[in-house]
């Protein structure tokens, strides 16, 4: 596979939101404002992009018996370094997504991009998996809270660690902050998901499928 | 005692760890076809859950704080589980080939079940104490098990109905969860103090 | 045996690799999160305690028969508040049982056990509801109340109004405040006890 193919495969044809349905706790539970996705998605790409080298690079040295706890404890150091470092730098973002960065670590995409790509593929290649993974990954995050965000809040794009409040759309009077609640992210990502689904049949009907 | 129900109501009900806290989304839509096989998974990750949360807040307070190094957390909670997953496998094989049968092909799925290190981390977080770790974790399990069997029963059903082509499969399972969790909303105005009687 | 031996090394080696890589991190993030988290503690101090015009931590002798008493098995920092070179108050940071986990306190209170400030610095409570433990239209009414009587919530017949629904967390929240009246009392500094 060309890297190039490697990358643009996770943003739309393989995409790990909308077309293999993985890592869904985080997608519905972060997706609340647009800031949250980005700042989960890039930390999820930081992650997958750094264990798919790690690992693709190790591919020949660790013996397969062994492979999935070596996986998860590079994993597990990528997880680490991203959450200290957005402890340091982003505190609020840190505080908002909680539980959440840890829990990187079982976020299935990016031990099943370890096991099914990058173990096999070498490291130019497994780089550019990890990129356009976590881009899909990113942009799948932002397509549910841009819908979550004004709804739930009646404020779009605020981000409390750049000291952006946002941009207010309608009063937080008319908000439905059940939209923000794990209803609403449910519902939401359940619409979408048909959505996209509806677009995939449509298509493939005009090309003969 | 009175505050263990708490933590017990709390964490199963309330706070409820697929429907409040979304943990445990992706064996919840996977393993949830049919009430059977959702009871298997849900025996699997009560058992799994309680004695993650004991193990791990041992590793907590016994390893990583009096080395002054809870930055490993992450890294030796994860290898911990992963290795319990193991050992329980192991074990249930040897002493209960009926229970290994029930449960054996659900084991390995945990360890990426994020309940299980989700709970270990909110354990840490609420600075709870072992006891309280352990019923923290088996009222959690509990309460994803509760989730998980009403939303197969519901799912045998919905076998039935005419759903949209573009919505069958995950899109109706997701809309089905959402008015679920809805319904637990209800839960979050339920006063535990007067139930209790504290 | 050669294998386990040889699997055994390969993840130790990768183990070893990882924490070394993550103790060097941990050493360069630290500082910055440990310097953010003290100069959140300092201001949420002087708004606890506006009266005072500089905070003392307590001697370690003094801290050491604190920790040793088990009333007080929930209090984690004591400052002392001091302006014109007498102490005005106190400011403690406690654990209170909540409802979803341990609510973190910081609490300031005047020499007369009046409390003059209240910030709550984390919960796990249920959004919603005990969550608004956290809001200042719950914590304002701590404000100025105290004195002779420890606090109590409306419901137990005290001047507390709790939020509906999560009578749990109010009284962790009250149970906190009160913490800090026995501490203030038993530190000596209350009024007329003196030294």
């Amino acid at each position: 596979m060309s890297p190039l193919t490697a990358f643009t495969n996770g943003i739309y044809k393989e995409n790990p939101i909308f077309r293999l349905v993985l890592g869904l706790c985080p997608t519905i539970a972060v997706s609340l404002a647009v800031s949250n996705g980005i700042g989960m998605g890039l930390a999820a790409t930081f992650v997958l992009v750094g264990s798919n080298l790690i690992i693709s690079l190790l591919r020949k040295l660790i013996p397969s018996e062994i492979r999935i706890p070596c996986f998860i404890v590079v994993i597990a150091t990528f997880v680490t370094i991203v959450d200290l470092t957005m402890e340091a730098y982003l505190p609020q973002l840190h505080q908002v997504l909680g539980v959440f960065v840890p829990l990187i670590v079982v976020n299935c995409i990016i031990l099943a991009r370890a096991e099914a790509f990058a173990s096999k593929n070498g490291p130019g290649a497994s780089i550019m998996d990890g990129l356009g993974m976590g881009l899909g990954f990113t942009l799948a995050l932002c397509a549910i809270s841009i819908i979550r965000e004004p709804l739930g809040t009646g404020i779009l794009f605020a981000a409390p660690d750049l000291g952006f409040e946002g941009i207010r759309l309608f009063p937080a009077e008319y908000a439905a902050s059940v939209v923000t609640q794990p209803v609403g992210g449910f519902i939401t990502f359940g619409l979408l998901l048909g959505l996209v689904n509806l677009i995939t049949m449509k298509k493939n009907d005009k090309h003969g499928c | 005692m009175r505050q263990l129900l708490v933590i017990l109501f709390s964490q199963a009900l309330v706070n409820n760890f697929m429907l409040s806290r979304i943990l445990g989304t992706c064996p919840f839509i996977g393993v949830s076809q049919q009430v059977e096989t959702a009871t298997g998974m849900s025996l699997a990750v009560v058992f799994v859950m309680t004695v993650a949360s004991a193990i791990t807040w041992l590793v907590q307070n016994f390893i990583l704080n009096p080395l002054n190094m809870a930055y490993l957390q992450t890294v030796s909670f994860i290898l911990v589980i992963a290795a319990l997953v193991q050992l329980i496998e192991m074990v249930i094989r040897k002493s209960s080939p009926s229970l290994y049968r029930a449960l054996g092909i659900y084991l390995p799925l945990i360890t990426t079940n994020c309940a299980v290190l989700g709970v270990a981390i909110i354990n840490y977080q609420a600075n709870y104490t072992l006891l309280e770790s352990a019923v923290s974790g088996a009222a959690g399990g509990l309460g994803w098990a509760l989730a998980i069997i009403l939303f197969a029963a519901i799912r045998e059903r919905q076998r039935l109905a005419p759903v949209p082509r573009a919505m069958q499969g995950f899109p109706i399972a997701l809309v089905t969860t959402g008015l679920l969790a809805m319904a637990f909303l209800g839960f979050s105005g339920f006063d535990v103090a007067r139930f209790v009687g504290l | 045996m050669r294998d386990v031996l040889k699997l055994g090394l390969v993840l130790m080696v990768i183990c070893a690799i990882s924490g070394g890589l993550l103790a060097y991190v941990h050493g360069v993030t630290s500082e910055i999160i440990d310097e953010r988290k003290a100069q959140e503690v300092a201001e949420a101090m002087r708004v606890v305690l506006p009266s005072a015009e500089s905070f003392e931590s307590l001697d370690d002798e003094e801290l050491a028969s604190i920790k040793a008493d088990p009333r007080f098995a929930g209090v984690d920092e004591v400052f002392e508040g001091v302006a014109d070179g007498s102490p005005v108050g106190v400011v403690a940071k406690v654990q209170a049982p909540g409802y979803g986990g341990k609510i973190s306190l910081l609490v300031g209170m005047d020499s007369e056990l009046i409390v003059t400030g209240l910030q709550v610095l984390g919960h796990s409570e249920t959004p919603g509801l005990g969550a608004n433990i956290a809001k200042t239209e719950f914590t304002s009414q701590f404000v100025g109340k105290g004195g002779a009587r420890s606090l109590a919530v409306d419901k137990d017949g005290g001047e507390i109004s709790s939020i509906s629904g999560a009578t749990i967390s109010s009284r962790g929240m009250v149970t906190g405040v009160n913490l800090v009246r026995d501490l203030v009392s038993a530190l000596g500094i209350a009024g007329g006890v003196g030294r």
